[in-house]
């Protein structure tokens, strides 16, 4: 079966009852997104499918040909990375990085559909995503630096 | 003027992390690596009578299957901190008793996690169930043992004046009691450890664990190998609170490797981290306050501590509660009791705080009501008690209070807050506000040796590598390490590349727990960096031919005769190399003598609706003593994060057990901990501005105390709006105010 990735069309061999989690981890070695719980509570495997951020631990790899998947590693690179991702740097948004790449998939998902979200609606769009380390303020700081970032370049 | 201690620089590896490039040790393959997966118990007490695995070693794939049959039988303590620690050492790798729901019986390593799975499900397991014992007092009569020898473990007494004359001479007594409750760490990367044990018989252990040298202290212990043929490598590290300093799956995985003489990795599914790891030490609490013409004359505090099947660390938790207990209230006389017991619940151990939440919520439940009582404001009642800054530590002569800036953390909150003793309610709600003090220490001086050691290393171009074996669990220790050295060598933080611990490779280190990172890391910062400096502040004076005083060093350059010669500390470094033979490296240990407090002073304004009984902190204020804050952004990240953390303790997060010791809630979406949509979103951290003598630029530790007075500062909030309830356990949840409101009533 062939499943799209960050613009990248693969070849892939599907297992029985494969998560796109763990097609995207151990078959295509993006490990950007992450395993955190495996029954869809903490978002730390998401991804974009067709521009909606969801939890890939819940989703069947079977059920994506035909879809646009963007994982973490489809948003940018170190070397070019999303402004996005450097506003999270500056807002101090990141601590030990494990939630980070399913918080900058949401954030992806809110900006690309709401370019100038209140605090609120930032929060909402991040509330199935949990973090144990920055109590989310400074990720929503830098959501929002973000969202300003992006608008200022327009 | 500092350039680069006090400033908010962004945190290491930063950028990598947004970008989702750093690998964690999921995100890694070895060469020739199997999959392990661990069988579980599903009864809480009672004994394996027979174990079958030889349909299991027969299926596809699988190298080995490991049980208590043909496994390691060492009893040892995953928690020790040297080689002669005599804690008491109830943990085997397997055991044929079981003690606990989740306990390991067996484990699999093969080709694939597939097939690892499906073996396990071939290990036929007959067991025999016995009643378990789960509540903490009954496990203190000792009615049903979990051992033979009972269940009491190594109690902590600590008292100064004495109590039993302040109870006697008391006009009043006011008692009240707390039920604490067991709490899931939730680091987000879940437990993994990959284990080596090669052809040649040497172990390497790749885990991100808080304290590599205390994992090999327990695996030679275990496996009966000497040091030198462990070795244990640190791997980024996605959140800890404390749940990865012991050897937990290390010793199931070294022992599959043993036997399949491949690499094997483990990692724990979440419901395996919930069970199967270790939660917050649940506890109950009695606390008698002697009133006497309108004072505490007396308080006096006894514990039942939750120690699970294992001791671990737990008995030593009330020995750190009562160095943190004696330092924030003086009364003429005060006794702390703890009797720490085993029980049948799933494992207890080290988490954020190690104790001073639960005891710091409990005291200040009573401060609330005493301060009720005597119709005396709360914020002021407190003022009265709390040390001054260099007061004597009633309880050691040794222990500092030092500069304690706990009464300027209150007064300061209470501006920020607005605070107000008014209870306010409309048509939906009630209102009530809340204020909580507590504080956590700086590492484990001074009553046990608290050391670490750092190498640094100038390489030709100029730039550092830093080796230590302090780890940063991801709160940006490695930041603030780097800016002191960037400070004293007058350089940029970035070009100090760290290397992460590892035994091999790395100086000792005792471990990153106990908020030490900042303390006795800092303060070894500043010994190597000012002892390269001192190297190289010998050769450029060499070099230009002038003394030490005549030079000037910015930016990585030395600058000589009024600046009119220069040299870079690159080239300087080629000159040392050719001329003198020498290679500028420097190794420095640090052994920290003091311990001060970091304080905190919160405030809460809850609103608890009337119908529902939900709670909601609308509003929060925290101020915190850190002494100088070495990166205060950093410093502001652990405080929102021990915010979200204590929210949930005081609010929401429970792992419960059925009667038989079941857990029923052992998932993410029954487990409640703080989504972001819940935080209050009117939350002020504020960092008092102050210094702390014996900290590295006057800075102390904030990963721990950031959570201490959460949970007192929100109950004392719930208090207040129902009219001074009595809150008798955390979290309090709706369920629980409707009862106690109709008992209440
Ligand atoms: S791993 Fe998918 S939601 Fe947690
Ligand atoms: S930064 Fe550690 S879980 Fe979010």
């Amino acid at each position: 079966m062939k499943l799209k990735v960050n613009d990248k069309v693969y070849d892939v061999i599907l297992e029985e009852k494969e998560t796109l989690l763990n097609m995207l981890r151990n078959q295509l070695k993006l490990t950007g997104t992450k395993y955190g719980c495996g029954t869809g509570d903490c978002g730390a495997c998401k991804v974009l499918i067709d521009g909606m951020a969801k939890n890939s631990c819940m989703i069947m790899a079977k059920d994506c040909e035909n879809k646009e998947i963007v994982t973490v590693e489809g948003i940018g690179t170190a070397e070019h990375p999303h402004e996005i991702q450097t506003a999270f740097v500056d807002a101090g948004a990141i601590q030990c990085g494990f939630c980070t790449p399913g918080m900058v998939v949401s954030a992806k998902a809110l900006l690309d559909s709401n370019s100038k979200p209140s605090r609120d609606e930032i929060r909402q769009a991040l509330k199935n995503n949990l973090c144990r380390c920055t109590g989310y303020t400074k990720i929503i700081d830098g959501v929002a630096l973000a969202a300003e970032r992006m608008n200022d370049h327009e | 003027m500092n350039k680069w201690v006090g400033k908010s620089i962004p945190l290491n590896s930063g950028l990598h992390k947004a970008t989702g490039e750093v690998m964690y040790l999921d995100d890694i393959e070895f060469p020739g690596m199997l999959t392990g997966k661990i069988l579980r118990s599903e009864i809480a007490f009672g004994k394996i009578l027979r174990i079958d695995t030889s349909k299991a070693l027969a299926m596809p794939g699988v190298k080995a299957v490991v049980t208590h049959e043909n496994t390691s039988p060492v009893l040892y303590n995953g928690l020790v901190r040297s080689i002669n620690d005599d804690w008491p050492a109830q943990e085997t790798i397997f055991n044929e008793i079981i003690r606990q729901y989740g306990q390991p019986i067996a484990a699999v390593a093969a080709e694939t996690e597939k097939q690892a799975v499906a073996a396990l499900k071939q290990i036929v397991v007959e067991v025999e169930e016995w009643d378990p014992v789960l509540d903490l007092e009954e496990a203190y009569s000792n009615k049903i043992k979990v051992y033979e020898e009972g269940n009491r473990l190594p109690e902590t007494v600590k008292e100064v004046g004495d109590i039993e004359q302040a109870l006697a001479d008391a006009d009043e007594i006011i008692r009240t009691r707390l039920d604490t409750p067991m709490v899931h760490h939730m680091a987000i990367e879940p437990h993994v450890c990959v284990a080596d044990w090669d052809k040649e018989d040497k172990l390497t252990v790749y885990v991100p664990h808080q304290g590599v040298f205390g994992a090999q202290i327990g695996l030679a212990k275990i496996f009966n190998k000497p040091y030198s043929d462990i070795r244990v490598v640190h791997s980024l590290m996605g959140g800890a609170f404390g749940v990865k300093v012991g050897i937990i799956i290390e010793p199931i995985c070294a022992e599959l490797s043993k036997q399949a003489r491949r690499p094997v990795k483990i990692r724990l599914t979440r419901k395996e981290c919930m069970v199967g790891t270790w939660t917050r030490h649940s506890a109950r609490l009695y606390l008698e306050a002697a009133i006497k013409n309108g004072e505490i004359i007396g308080m006096n505090i006894r514990e039942y501590l939750n120690a699970g099947p294992t001791c671990g660390g737990t008995h030593f938790i009330p020995v750190a509660q009562s160095a943190k207990l004696f330092k924030l209230y003086g009364f003429p006389a005060m006794k702390f009791y703890a009797s720490p017991v085993n029980t049948n619940t799933v494992q207890q151990g080290a988490m954020r705080g190690f104790g001073s939440p639960k005891l710091f919520t409990s005291l200040e439940i009573m401060m609330d009501q005493v301060a009720r009582k005597l119709g005396v404001d709360r914020v002021e009642f407190r003022q009265r008690y709390l040390l001054n800054p260099y007061d004597p530590n009633p309880l050691s002569e040794i222990d500092l209070i030092s500069n304690a800036r706990s009464k300027d953390c209150l007064q300061k909150g209470k501006e920020l807050f607005g605070w107000d003793e008014k209870r306010e309610e409309d048509e939906t709600y009630w209102y009530g506000n809340g204020v909580g003090m507590g504080l956590h220490g700086n590492g484990v001086a001074p009553h046990a040796p608290d050391i670490t050691g750092m190498t640094l290393k100038l390489n030709e171009d100029g730039s550092y590598n830093l080796a230590t074996a302090i780890c940063d669990h991801g709160g940006g220790s490695y930041t603030v390490i780097a800016q002191i050295i960037a400070e004293i060598l007058s350089i940029s933080p970035d070009s100090i590349r760290i290397k992460k611990p590892d035994t091999e490779n790395t100086p000792y280190d005792l471990g990153a727990y106990g908020s030490r990172n900042t303390w006795v890391g800092g303060n070894c910062a500043i010994e190597v960096a000012t002892v390269m400096k001192e190297k190289l502040f010998h050769y450029a004076s060499q070099y230009f031919g002038c003394s030490d005083s005549e030079l000037l060093l910015e930016d990585n350059t030395f600058y000589a005769h009024d600046r009119k010669e220069s040299v870079s500390v690159r080239d300087l470094n080629n000159y040392v190399l050719y001329t003198f033979k020498e290679k500028l490296i420097a190794t420095e240990y640090f052994s920290s003598k003091h311990n001060a407090g970091s304080y905190g002073a919160h405030f809460a304004k809850v609103r608890i609706h009337k119908e529902t009984k939900k709670i909601e902190v609308i509003k929060y204020v925290a101020v915190a003593d850190v002494g100088t804050a070495i990166n205060p952004k950093l410093v502001e990240g652990q405080l929102q994060g021990g915010i979200q953390m204590g929210l949930g303790y005081a609010l929401s997060e429970e792992l419960l057990l059925n009667e038989r010791g079941k857990p029923l809630n052992a998932n993410l979406k029954k487990y409640h901990a703080f989504h972001a949509d819940e935080m209050p979103d009117d939350l002020t951290v504020h960092i008092l501005d102050s210094h702390e003598d014996y900290g590295p630029y006057g800075g102390k530790s904030i990963g721990e105390a950031a959570t201490v007075p959460v949970a007192a500062a929100v109950v004392s909030a719930i208090s207040h709006a129902l009219d001074g309830l009595l809150i008798e356990r955390i979290p309090v949840t709706s369920s629980y105010l409707e009862k106690s409101l109709a008992n209440h009533q």
